[in-house]
């Protein structure tokens, strides 16, 4: 997935009432009608969310002229998550390499004081 | 299942370091001691500047293993040693200057060691409009950070 990509995906999301079509979703595919009732908006509304969730490739619709139901597309939101795990990773390895730090600092300034204590994080 | 806003746009961590709390706070608030530990594997980070007050700034490089630097900058909005930490912060992997990401860290004794946790916030609102000024223009990807935390608890 480009940045760009990634992008578009992000942005469609981002929006509370795209999130909530997305969620209504993930239990089965919708028609249009059956999205605009929990959420009491309008068709056209709702037609304006789809579209930018279908732009995002979020969403795809079906071919059945009357009602062109909704199905969720999960690999654009797979590849947000993963690159959120990614970010979250980095964060853990930063606060791992920090606890290393402080045993070697406090490892330096005097062993004598606090004695051979054992270390490494819980 | 859906994110409902501050909840879903924040990152939180929480470690306990065999550390009296003055030193873990000083790890964050001392230019010789930050830069040994900051920014994701094999980079390394230069402090610049850093005046620890409300309203300093904190300006540093990262520095990436393929050699790329990255400018960072922290604004402090909080001090309060040795409890609390707060600051603004922008910059990341990429060099765009508008992302900004909230860094709350506390500090809590635990009979001589330190619980710490960091809570990081991403504006969410102001990630998006950015996120569509930066259209398909290259190293996006940064600003992509405060969004993916937003969306976080909104995956289905």
């Amino acid at each position: 997935m480009t940045a760009s990509q990634l992008d578009a995906t992000l942005a469609a999301l981002a929006d509370p009432t795209r999130r909530a079509i997305l969620a209504q979703l993930a239990s089965g595919e919708c028609t249009v009608t059956e999205l605009a009732e929990p959420f009491e908006m309008t068709m056209p509304a709702v037609t304006k969310h789809l579209k930018v969730l279908e732009k995002a490739g979020l969403i795809e619709r079906g071919r059945e002229a009357q009602t062109r139901p909704c199905r969720l597309r999960a690999a654009p939101l797979k590849a947000v998550s993963d690159w959120v795990e990614d970010y979250r990773q980095d964060w853990e390895e930063s606060l791992d390499r920090l606890d290393g730090y402080l045993q070697d600092l406090q490892a330096a300034e005097g062993g004598a004081t606090r004695g051979r204590k054992k270390q490494r994080r819980k | 299942m859906v994110a409902k806003s501050n909840a879903a746009n924040e990152l939180l961590f929480a470690r306990i370091y065999d550390a009296p709390r003055e030193l873990v706070f000083s790890v964050w608030t001392d230019p010789k001691h930050i830069g040994n530990w900051w920014g994701p594997k094999g980079f390394t980070t230069t402090t610049r500047a850093m005046e620890v007050k409300v309203g300093g700034v904190w300006d540093y490089v990262m520095h990436s293993p393929d050699g790329t630097d990255y400018p960072g900058r922290g604004v402090f909005t909080e001090v309060d040693k040795p409890n609390r930490l707060a600051f603004s912060h922008v910059g990341g992997k990429a060099d765009d200057p508008h992302l900004s990401c909230e860094f709350l860290v506390t500090f809590e004794d635990l009979d001589g060691k330190t619980k710490l946790t960091l809570r990081m916030i991403f504006p969410s609102v102001e990630a998006v409009e950015h996120a569509r000024d930066l259209g398909a223009e290259e190293g996006g990807l940064e600003s992509l950070e405060r969004l993916a935390h937003f969306l976080r608890t909104s995956r289905v």
